[in-house]
């Protein structure tokens, strides 16, 4: 499939000359024309929530849109595999290909950014036919992770639509039946790992250096705020691990108290999830399996029982 | 992005443009640069007024422009009140501000002096600069990107005899970007003017449209042109100058002919002004015609 869209880009670039009525070509297919703002020096206010979604991969199991984007920064599109306006869906694949080649020299842009590839036709779109349209690009390498997926039904994927703003009109021949050709704006996400979208990308935006240069901005700013966030959590875990009724300096005449009641004996939890993604300098790094990772809920769970006395050899904790 | 009049606490005409999603979530606040507060923006000329109207982005160079022309007090106030009165008349825009379109930031504030109102950007992949036309000293105004990337102004036509205050109002560029529409709003005139040399503008044609003209709107084929009358309320004419209308032109390339007319006075509509013609219903496929029909047809 990819070899025959470079086959029609040509042909659709070629032709310009001589039929006025070819289309031009976005920009996503060419270099830049112009300077992209400093990495950083800008920001991406949060445009929506993304919304979930129940989707199938390639295998034909099922998936949900928000424990896929978990953790990691996500680019969204949404296409068909018959799709034939080059300034769409194929765009949409050829800027996903450049990206996911670049995954292959950039293991930052390997290890957090991934790319989704959803049907808005999944009556002819199976899981099966995604698998096939997904592996024109399987030349792109192995790092990183561009996963195509469809849904079970019009039915399934019309809320999915809805909560994206995806209007679709199906195109009708003069005699009233269905093309087969799907009418769409293209609309393509940047979501964040706290599923959040930052930026939606037009025709006339999206571009490979485009999408980096966002991510790249958005990851400083993320890892800004988590250092921040872990300094505050070292600084307030010192202070709170001390000892409510500790007698340190008890053996001096100016010994004053230092016990605290109860009742203040209270601060705030040391954020355990950000600390175990971003250990302090020298500590390891956590490892978490894939199919068991590391979430709040199990954090919350794993701190109730080691405070459970029950549990304790000797009923303390 | 919505560009606003004036803040509402002085109505000064200090004022912002301000970003929603399509879903009307607000998103950010980027205030028009001032003397005081640059916003990281470089200076081309004298002024930084923080005046606030149109606005176009050209994406393939990454900018987007915004226009000055007036604040809230100037524009609320009565025309014939307000050419009189002479600390009224000072507070017009004389900028034009260059954004950087991806961060929002203003890059380069260039000097536009007489009230920069509308602005159109060329549609060409090789053409890299805005027209717009300037309310009270009637000229065309280039902003263009020169030989080193850097973002400039000049004045290239005179739009009919400033001295008379004809007011240029709307403008439509062709798709093409060879062909400029501009009227004038108190001769009432539509003017062609050819871009081919967009350094130098010539006017090849004009037609009084009625007693008053505001908004144009050009084909995208350059075969039709659309206006509309109404400016705004406060500065449209009054008693039997005040015409409204919506009409409909044909263009040959050397005469324009009314095709048709809607008399907004006579069938109580009130003030025609802006026109869109993006129904999708107007470029569907042809209605579905019955299998009966198609059979004569085809018999035909």
């Amino acid at each position: 499939m990819y070899k025959y869209l470079l086959l029609f880009i040509f042909i659709a670039s070629n032709g310009q000359a001589a039929n006025s009525n070819v289309v031009s070509l976005a920009p996503g297919y060419g270099d830049l024309t112009y300077a992209l703002p400093k990495v950083g020096d800008y920001t991406l206010p949060v445009l929506a929530h993304a919304a979930d979604g129940v989707v199938l991969n390639t295998q034909g199991q099922v998936e949900s849109l928000h424990e896929i984007y978990k953790g990691k920064y996500t680019l969204l599109s949404f296409i068909y595999s018959h799709c034939g306006d080059v300034n769409g869906c194929p765009l949409s694949s050829h800027v996903f290909n450049q990206l996911k080649s670049k995954m292959n020299n950039d293991p930052v842009l390997a290890d957090h950014l991934q790319l989704l590839s959803i049907s808005f036709d999944p009556e002819r779109d199976t899981p099966e036919m995604m698998k096939q349209y997904g592996d024109n690009f399987r030349f792109s390498g192995n790092k990183g992770l561009w996963k195509f997926l469809t849904t079970s039904s019009v039915k399934a994927l019309s809320p999915i639509l809805e909560n994206y703003n995806q209007d679709i009109q199906r195109e009708m021949s003069v005699s009233g039946e269905n093309t087969g050709d799907i009418s769409h704006i293209l609309r393509v996400f940047l979501i964040d790992p706290k599923m959040d979208i930052r930026n939606i990308y037009s025709v006339g935006f999206l571009h490979a250096d485009l999408v980096v240069n966002d991510l790249r901005t958005l990851m400083i700013n993320y890892s800004f705020k988590q250092k921040e966030l872990a300094s505050t959590i070292v600084s307030q875990t010192a202070v709170l691990s001390v000892p409510g009724d500790a007698k340190d300096g008890y053996e001096n005449e100016s010994y004053v108290t230092q016990s605290k009641a109860i009742t203040e004996r209270k601060g705030r939890e040391a954020d355990l999830l950000s600390i175990a993604n971003n250990p302090p300098l020298g500590l390891p790094k956590i490892i978490s399996p894939k199919d068991n990772a590391l979430t709040e809920e199990k954090i919350k769970l794993g701190r109730k029982l080691f405070y459970d006395r029950r549990l304790s050899l000797n009923s303390t904790i | 992005m919505i560009t606003g009049l004036s803040n509402n606490i002085d109505n000064g005409g200090r004022t912002a443009m301000v970003e929603y999603s399509n879903e009307g979530k607000y998103i950010a606040t980027h205030w028009m640069p001032t003397d005081e507060k640059l916003g990281g923006a470089k200076k081309g000329g004298k002024f930084a007024d923080g005046y606030g109207y149109d606005i176009r982005a050209l994406p393939r160079r990454g900018v987007m422009v915004s226009l000055s022309f007036t604040g809230w007090s100037n524009y609320m106030m009565d025309l014939g009140k307000l050419i009189k009165d002479g600390e009224a008349m000072k507070r017009f825009g004389n900028t034009v501000v260059v954004w950087d379109l991806h961060s929002k930031k203003p890059k380069k504030i260039l000097d536009v002096p007489g009230a920069p109102l509308e602005v159109r950007c060329a549609w060409q992949s090789s053409n890299n600069w805005c027209v717009t036309t300037t309310a009270l000293t009637s000229k065309i105004w280039l902003i263009y990107e020169d030989d080193k990337g850097e973002w400039q102004s000049k004045a290239i036509a005179d739009i009919g005899d400033a001295s008379k205050i004809p007011l240029p109002v709307d403008i439509s560029l062709t798709s093409d970007d060879k062909g400029l529409w501009v009227n004038t709003f108190m001769d009432g005139k539509t003017r062609y003017f050819d871009l081919t040399d967009i350094n130098n503008p010539k006017q090849v044609y004009e037609k009084v449209i009625d007693k008053q003209v505001n908004m144009a709107s050009s084909s995208w084929d350059g075969k039709r042109v659309y206006y509309t009358s109404s400016l705004l309320a406060n500065w449209d004419k009054k008693g039997a100058d005040n015409s409204q209308y919506f009409k409909g032109y044909v263009w040959d390339g050397k005469e324009l002919v009314e095709k048709f007319a809607v008399d907004f006075n006579a069938l109580k509509l009130g003030r025609a002004h802006q026109m869109r013609f993006g129904a999708y219903s107007l470029y569907s496929s042809k209605p579905k015609q019955s299998k009966l029909k198609l059979a004569e047809l085809l018999a035909k």
